[in-house]
């Protein structure tokens, strides 16, 4: 079975856990230790330090990579900080970038119409998914102003927080959810059953987690071979090939 | 994969290791209000633990220790004579209400399949160094039973500073540090490895809790990630004094065996976290697996 993260991260954090890859290198060394083939990956430096240099960090370290993807991190336009959508989308393209992180706690910035509508629109023209740390509040009102947008929330947590999540996945065929720390016991089950296997993208929300928690789990859910497969990697690679760029 | 463990090839080909099993050693049963679980009675359970090779689990019932602790703690022991070998318990105590702790001290013997008895002072707001705890860690270190208690990081009820401050007052009691002090890592790992009756537990250590899950913790450490946690216990406490548990039917028997089995620890600390270690304790307690 192919294994597509699609929640990772290296690079020096500011406050490191106990183990963690500095380098690509030294990522691809972990998911070799756990048998994980192909990841999304954005660099600490862009949520820590600024998109403006992490962003370029990503692309420059991983390109000589082909297992991993390098994701961007985006900022609202007005500053100025980051070009207009028209030529982020060209930029994207140029550097072979599919995937986009918000991190608007850490960059203090609101996600909505207001500062995003333009760049938003775009990502739903070009089918472009953007990824998330889950914020559920925040996240119902993405998706109320965007209901056509894909988005993908990552890291939800140990604690079962389904009575949050379900009502998003009911209403927005565009919202998927990884597994990195959805632990509860039976949740993948049932979620494969009530929406679909469609709905879930393996993660593992390396390096704050062990890779091999989410990996076993999903290795041994109890679901078909079909569903697995989805989770493991069809489904991070559909998402992938829908982006038009 | 280039995790040479025998054990995570096997847990990886058929989800579970024949000649390493699992005593789950911190559980629940039934619902609870706070969070919706797909599988929270026996049966399915059950079926979750044979699917990991979770031979026996200690579990307290949610209803004994967020409601009433007397009808919680029945449903228990019925669920424990019900599946016999595979369902074992920890009786609850809430130290806000002595009356009924008394009336369970006087007959715990007749209680059979109890290791001893669950603390749950973050959630009852009474610190484990209370008076009020004194008649059960009394009764534990005469009878030389043991104790879950849930411990976090820096809790003014049941940090690991506070445990240190019982554990060589009652010498004959097995502490059980639920959830390893989660967050106050150092100062867990080091009053594992000071005091022989104190263990480590490793429910919630699987996964990296944030935000209001660490309210006594403070900001420095709501950043540190749980990944390599399991190896620094190996190393500084040793593999001997640390315990498997999910909280089932909180979290996957997998997703936790999964962090334990590609921890860099040889298999030899595998064995000891899963099992070696949880038999000890059953034995010394006298109940029989």
């Amino acid at each position: 079975m192919k294994i597509f993260d699609c929640y990772c991260t290296f690079g020096r954090p500011p406050i490191p856990p106990f183990r963690y890859a500095e380098t690509a290198v030294e990522l691809i060394q972990e998911m070799e230790y756990c048998g994980i083939d192909e990841a999304v990956v954005y660099h600490t430096a862009q949520k820590d330090y600024t998109p403006l240099e992490g962003n370029r960090i990503v692309v420059e370290e991983t390109m000589n990579y082909p297992t991993l993807h390098p994701a961007w991190a985006i900022l609202p336009e007005q500053t100025g900080e980051q070009p207009n959508p028209g030529k982020f989308i060209k930029l994207m393209k140029e550097n072979n970038v599919k995937v986009l992180y918000a991190f608007p706690g850490d960059h203090a910035y609101l996600l909505d119409r207001l500062g995003f509508g333009s760049l938003l629109d775009t990502l739903i023209e070009h089918s472009i998914p953007l990824f998330m740390k889950v914020n559920w509040d925040l996240m119902r009102s993405v998706l109320g102003e965007f209901p056509n947008l894909t988005l993908v929330g990552v890291g939800s947590g140990p604690h079962g927080q389904d009575r949050l999540f379900r009502p998003l996945l009911e209403r927005y065929p565009g919202f998927y959810l990884d597994t990195s720390t959805y632990l509860q016991d039976g949740g993948i089950e049932d979620i494969c059953k009530c929406y679909g296997a469609k709905r879930l993208l393996f993660g593992t929300g390396y390096p704050r987690n062990c890779s091999g928690s989410s990996l076993l789990r999903i290795m041994t859910a109890e679901i078909s071979e079909e569903e697995r497969a989805l989770i493991c990697h069809g489904n991070i690679e559909r998402l992938l090939q829908e982006v038009k760029l | 994969m280039k995790n040479g463990s025998v054990i995570a090839s096997e847990f990886m080909k058929k989800g579970k290791c024949e000649i390493c099993p699992i005593i789950d050693m911190h559980g629940h049963y039934g619902p609870y209000g706070w969070i919706y679980f797909p599988r929270p009675y026996a049966e399915d359970m059950l079926r979750s633990m044979d699917r990991a090779g979770v031979e026996a689990i200690v579990c307290s019932s949610h209803e004994a220790i967020f409601r009433d602790t007397t009808r919680g703690n029945n449903i228990m022991k019925d669920i424990i004579e019900k599946y016999a070998g595979r369902f074992y318990g920890y009786w609850a105590v809430n130290p806000n209400f002595p009356e009924v702790i008394e009336k369970d001290l006087s007959n715990f013997k007749q209680k059979r399949g109890f290791l001893g008895f669950k603390f749950l002072s973050d959630y009852h707001q009474c610190p484990i160094t209370s008076e009020k705890y004194k008649t059960v860690l009394e009764y534990a270190d005469k009878n030389r039973l043991c104790i879950l208690m849930h411990t976090w990081g820096y809790s003014p009820f049941d940090g690991p500073q506070l445990v240190r401050r019982i554990a060589g007052k009652y010498p004959n009691v097995t502490f059980i540090m639920g959830h390893s002090g989660y967050g106050e890592w150092e100062t867990s790992i080091e009053t594992a490895r000071l005091f022989n009756n104190v263990y480590l537990e490793l429910t919630a250590v699987y996964a990296t809790h944030e935000g209001i899950e660490l309210k006594w913790c403070p900001e420095r450490d709501f950043g540190i990630g749980v990944n390599g946690i399991i190896e620094k216990m190996v190393e500084e406490a040793g593999s001997e004094k640390i315990l498997f548990g999910t909280d089932l039917p909180w979290y996957s028997p997998h997703y936790a065996a999964g962090a334990i089995v590609f921890a860099r620890i040889g298999d030899e600390d595998i064995h000891n976290i899963f099992h070696r270690n949880a038999k000890r304790i059953f034995k010394k307690c006298g109940v029989l697996l």
